[in-house]
Order: C-alpha cells, then sequence, then structure tokens
C-alpha cells in the first residue's frame, strides 16, 4: 500500500519538478531578454507580470519535493531527546497539522483560481488571465497534502523507522551538494 | 482578554510548537498564525485570508529575486570556482604563518560575493580547504575553525538570502541592505584574518607557513577571482546605478555565471540539473518561510501586539542601548538554538518596530542583527555551518570542531561592537545611493 502511494507520489514529483525547472529557465530567460531589450529600447511588454507568475510555479510547484526531501527548516533540538514514543507522537502532530494546512491551502487556491475564471478578472499589462497559473499553484499544494499523507501513515506502519531525527536537511545538503 | 495578551499567546504557542513538535517552522508560523486569526476576527475571514495570502505571496514579483540569486549561487557552486579562489588566496598569502587560514578566510569572503548561503560557502570550502591544512599541519582547531567562521560571510556579504528576507519583511531597499552588508562583511572578514593571526601568534604551531611560489604563478592564480569579481561589481553596479532590479540582478548574475561555467567547460548537463534541483528546494523552503510569516504577520497585525511592545518599551526608563543589548542577547541565544533565517523571520515584525521607535537606523539594525545570529550558525548547539564542517572533516570530533569556532568568537564579539560604535560602517554605503 505504501509502496503504492510512494510510487504515485515519485509519478507526480517528477512531472512537478519538470514543471518547475521549466518555469525557473524561463524566468531566467525573460529576465535577461527584458535587460537586453530595454537597452535596445525594446523592452518586452508583461515581463513583471509573467516573472511573479513563473515565480509561482517555481516555489509551489515542488513544494512536495521540498518536503520530502526534508528541506524546511525545523527545529528539532528538543524532539531528538524525546523517547520514541514522545518523538512518535509529535511527528504524528507535526504530519496532521501540516496535512490540514496544506489541504486548506489547496482547496482556498484553488477557489482564488475559480473566482479569477468567474470574475474574468486578467493581468494589467498583458490582460491575461491568470486561473491556469493559480491551479498549478493549487496542484502543488494538493501534492504536499499527499506527501504529509503518506509520511502520517509511515508512523503508524513502520514506527521504529520514523522514530529518527526528524530534519535531516544537512545530510540532504551534503548528499546533493558537494562535489 | 486584550488583543496584545492574545498576540503574546500567539507567540508563545508558536515557541511550543516549533519545539516540542519540531512542525517545520513555515507550517508552524502558518498554522499559529490562522488560528489566532481565527480567534481575533472569525473562522471565514481566515480561511479567505490563507488563501489569498498564499497566492499573492508566492506570485509576488520582488520574491523572485531569491529563485534568481539562488541559481547563481548554484551555477557557481557547481562550476567548481572555489578551488580557483582558494588557490589565488592561498598562492597570495600561504607562505607566512596562518597563512592558509587566512587565505581560507579570504577565499570564503570572495565566493560569498557570489553566493547567498554560508552553508553552501561552508561545503565548497571545507572540501578545498581542510586537506591543503591537513597536509601543512595546520591544528584541526584552527583549520575547521577558519572554514566555519569564514563561512558565515555567506549571509553578510551580499547577495545575501537574508538581506532579501530582511528586506521584503521591513520594507527596506535591498539594494541597500546589500550595500550595508558590504561594509559589515569587509570588517569583519578583516576581524576573521586579524583573529588568524593572533592565534599563530599565542600558538605557532597551530598554522605552520606554507610553500613560496613565484610572482608568475601568482599572477596566473588570479583568474578564477577575476571572475567573480567581474560578477560581483557587475551586480553590484547595476544595482547602484537602478539599471536593475534586485530581481534582474539575480537574473543576469545566473546567465552570466552560466555562460562563464559554459565557456570554461567546467558544467556538465548533469551538474546543471543539480544546479536547479537545488535552486528549486532552497527557493520553495524560502518562499514557504515567507509565506507563514506573512500568515502570522496578519494575526500579529490584528492585534497590534508588535505596536503595543515598542510603545511600551520606549516608556521604560532604561536606557536604549540596554534595551538594544538585550534584543542582541536574544538573538545571540536564539541563534544558537535556531536556524538564523526563521529567527530573523519570527522576530522581525516583533523587535523591527522596538529598535526603529528607539530612533536606531532600520538599515543599521538589519545589518547588525544579521552579523548577530549569523555566529549563531555556528555556535552549539545548532550550528548548522559547524555540523556541515564536521561532516566533511571526518577525522575531526563534532566537539573539536566547536572548539574551533569558539576561538573565532572574539572577531565577531569586536565586529559588533564596532559596529554599535561606528554605525556608519553599515549606513554609509547605503547612504550614498539617492
Amino acid at each position: 500500500m505504501i509502496k503504492l502511494l510512494d510510487s504515485i507520489d515519485s509519478v507526480i514529483r517528477k512531472i512537478l519538478v519538470s514543471i518547475a525547472g521549466a518555469f525557473l529557465i524561463a524566468m531566467l530567460l525573460l529576465t535577461v531578454a527584458n535587460i537586453l531589450g530595454r537597452k535596445f529600447g525594446m523592452p518586452i511588454q508583461g515581463t513583471y507580470e509573467l516573472t511573479g507568475l513563473f515565480g509561482a510555479i517555481v516555489a509551489a510547484a515542488v513544494l512536495g519535493y521540498t518536503q520530502k526531501k526534508k528541506e524546511n527548516i525545523a527545529v528539532d533540538i528538543v524532539v531528538n531527546h524525546f523517547p520514541k514514543s514522545l518523538r512518535l507522537a509529535a511527528s504524528i502532530i507535526n504530519d496532521v497539522a501540516c496535512m490540514a494546512f496544506s489541504a486548506l491551502a489547496a482547496w482556498q487556491i484553488f477557489k482564488t483560481g475559480q473566482s479569477h475564471i468567474a470574475s474574468g478578472e486578467v493581468t494589467e499589462t498583458l490582460r491575461i488571465s491568470a486561473w491556469p497559473f493559480i491551479y498549478l499553484a493549487a496542484v502543488g499544494f494538493a501534492a504536499l497534502t499527499f506527501v504529509f499523507f503518506i509520511d502520517l501513515l509511515k508512523n503508524f506502519i513502520n514506527k521504529d523507522q520514523k522514530a529518527k531525527p526528524l530534519s535531516t536537511s544537512i545530510e540532504v545538503d551534503l548528499e546533493e551538494g558537494v562535489q | 482578554m486584550s488583543l496584545t495578551a492574545i498576540g503574546l499567546i500567539g507567540i508563545a504557542a508558536l515557541m511550543f510548537v516549533l519545539f516540542m513538535t519540531a512542525t517545520p517552522v513555515s507550517f508552524a508560523m502558518a498554522v499559529i498564525g490562522f488560528f489566532g486569526f481565527c480567534w481575533v476576527v472569525s473562522f471565514d475571514a481566515a480561511v479567505n485570508m490563507v488563501g489569498s495570502v498564499l497566492w499573492s505571496t508566492f506570485s509576488k514579483y520582488d520574491l523572485t529575486v531569491i529563485p534568481l540569486f539562488v541559481l547563481m549561487g548554484q551555477i557557481v557552486f557547481y562550476s567548481g570556482i572555489n578551488e580557483k579562489l582558494y588557490n589565488a588566496a592561498y598562492n597570495w598569502i600561504g607562505h607566512i604563518r596562518g597563512g592558509i587560514a587566512m587565505a581560507t578566510v579570504m577565499a570564503c569572503s570572495l565566493f560569498a560575493a557570489i553566493c547567498g548561503s554560508n552553508t553552501a560557502t561552508a561545503a565548497t570550502m571545507a572540501t578545498v580547504a581542510l586537506p591543503q591544512m591537513k597536509k601543512f599541519k595546520y591544528h584541526h582547531q584552527l583549520s575547521t575553525g577558519s572554514v566555519a567562521a569564514g563561512s558565515t560571510l555567506g549571509v553578510v556579504i551580499p547577495p545575501s538570502v537574508v538581506f532579501i528576507l530582511i528586506g521584503l519583511s521591513t520594507e527596506q531597499s535591498i539594494v541597500k541592505l546589500f550595500y550595508g552588508g558590504f561594509g559589515a562583511g569587509l570588517v569583519l572578514t578583516a576581524l576573521l584574518i586579524a583573529n588568524v593571526a593572533i592565534i599563530c601568534s599565542i600558538k605557532p604551531k597551530w598554522g605552520p607557513t606554507g610553500g613560496k611560489v613565484d610572482f608568475k604563478t601568482k599572477i596566473k592564480s588570479l583568474s578564477g577571482t577575476v571572475e567573480v569579481i567581474i560578477l560581483f561589481a557587475l551586480i553590484l553596479t547595476g544595482l547602484y546605478t537602478g539599471f536593475f532590479t534586485p530581481a534582474e540582478a539575480g537574473g543576469a548574475g545566473a546567465f552570466l555565471a552560466l555562460i562563464i561555467a559554459a565557456a570554461r567547460r567546467q558544467m556538465s548537463v548533469k551538474q546543471f540539473i543539480s544546479a536547479l534541483k537545488d535552486t528549486l528546494r532552497a527557493s520553495c523552503m524560502v518562499m514557504m518561510i515567507v509565506a507563514g510569516a506573512m500568515i502570522f504577520g496578519k494575526f500579529l497585525a490584528v492585534t497590534r501586539m508588535p505596536y503595543n511592545l515598542a510603545d511600551w518599551v520606549i516608556t521604560l526608563a532604561v536606557p536604549k542601548i540596554v534595551i538594544m543589548m538585550a534584543i542582541f542577547l536574544i538573538y545571540v541565544i536564539g541563534g544558537m538554538i535556531m536556524d538564523a533565517l526563521a529567527l530573523l523571520i519570527i522576530t522581525i515584525p516583533i523587535f523591527f518596530p522596538v529598535a526603529t521607535s528607539l530612533g536606531y537606523d532600520p538599515l543599521w539594525f538589519g545589518v547588525t542583527i544579521t552579523v548577530i545570529t549569523t555566529f549563531g550558525a555556528i555556535s552549539p548547539p545548532v550550528g548548522a555551518v559547524t555540523f556541515v564542517v564536521a561532516s566533511i572533516a571526518k577525522d575531526v570530533p563534532m566537539k573539536e570542531v566547536f572548539k574551533g569556532v569558539s576561538i573565532f568568537t572574539p572577531a565577531y564579539i569586536v565586529c559588533i561592537i564596532l559596529l554599535m560604535m561606528f554605525p556608519k560602517i553599515a549606513t554609509f554605503l547605503p547612504n550614498l545611493m539617492r
């Protein structure tokens, strides 16, 4: 069951990371093209709007991936000294609270997208609707909810494995960062 | 119950959740902020606030500066420029006593000029500098301490993610904060080098002299340094003249760094993908912290607690310097137990109004607390940078690395005293700007 959920999560994550990576490159190229265009009297219209929208996808689409890699900063100095049972309880509280919040966030951002469509709201310069970007951000939060849900299940299925230090960001940094 | 009391309960609840459940800082702030807003305003208002704050924060143009500067740092990180910087510094001053440790600090400050993260600076510099210092039989406390202390320059010398966040959360100019950090970073670099010199004069065996190189080699080794200086100068000049917005400076810097790395064949496609992935994760983490802080900030704003606290503090019959020292002490202790970024984002809404109402320059305050909290990044028990250095210096126990870091404490104390005595260190360059 967990294996299946993990593999679904892995596929979703790969798609969203690819999308975010593409938007990051697009944001970089757009920024540089606008600087050069401005220098020659031909700035790219709507650069600020598009950069903002691209930036939203760059961050929101990888919410699940970032959490999976335990990159979010946590203060585990006290919890790491708890006995196993207390650490497990802390982990469950943590996962439930974060899952509930990210589900609420996904739903509310989705509703923001719906209201953009309903009101026909468009951006100031390019006069485009932002709803596809808003929906994509909502998907990012939904993927994050899914990651917390799997983490929550793992608390009950493999208690021993879960009772490790909660924050592993430094190990991740070293594993992926050093050449 | 008064609104101020609700605000204080919110802060206490945040601290409890952070320490007792190890919930990520961003989510802890968001959840407590949400419940606090429910309490003070209403459930419906809180639910609507979450959606609108999250979308408006994530899609804010000003925040795109974060992924673009992080990308620049990651490209430089993966292109292996750190080795060139280190070699240049080593060739010029490695032959004097303690020179390799001094060269490490100098290389760290140069790397910091293009990378806004102290853990990235620590990881890159430790891999290059530690084997060299081991070869010349440097004392392990001096070698690991100089890498860890030098790495803290990553967030003091611009571009710096910490300054970007301080600028955004206090509505100050990011560019001015960068220039303020430049002055403080130069002073801290000089003090760390002086710290090495003093240690080596007391314990000469700790930092033996390195090998001498001829003048031609010295000149030749500057080639990698020139690229970094050009990149740094381009960013700061572009920002100073107003040619770039901070986000554009990040974009231009990342693009130029990529061109340099590609032209020198220093980056493979695989490394570029790794740089992108690292950038995505780091940016997402920072953006989520900002979003969490925005939600928590909305709650604090409706309680008016920070403003009431500021009003109360200025009526206290104690000199304002005592209040500022108390705030600094909180940052020192907080920096020891929490990540600097998280600590700043939580505390700035509370202490910034206090500092400004006491008449302190907001720019000076931002720069000084950055220096203080960055010292926390190497202090026990949670010194993230020290952990990175210790993980690479596998043969040196963690306790010894922390001891090594402690010998650099005087440099930080002197730097903070200098910043207090001569605030112009942080404000002179920014005030030259229009």
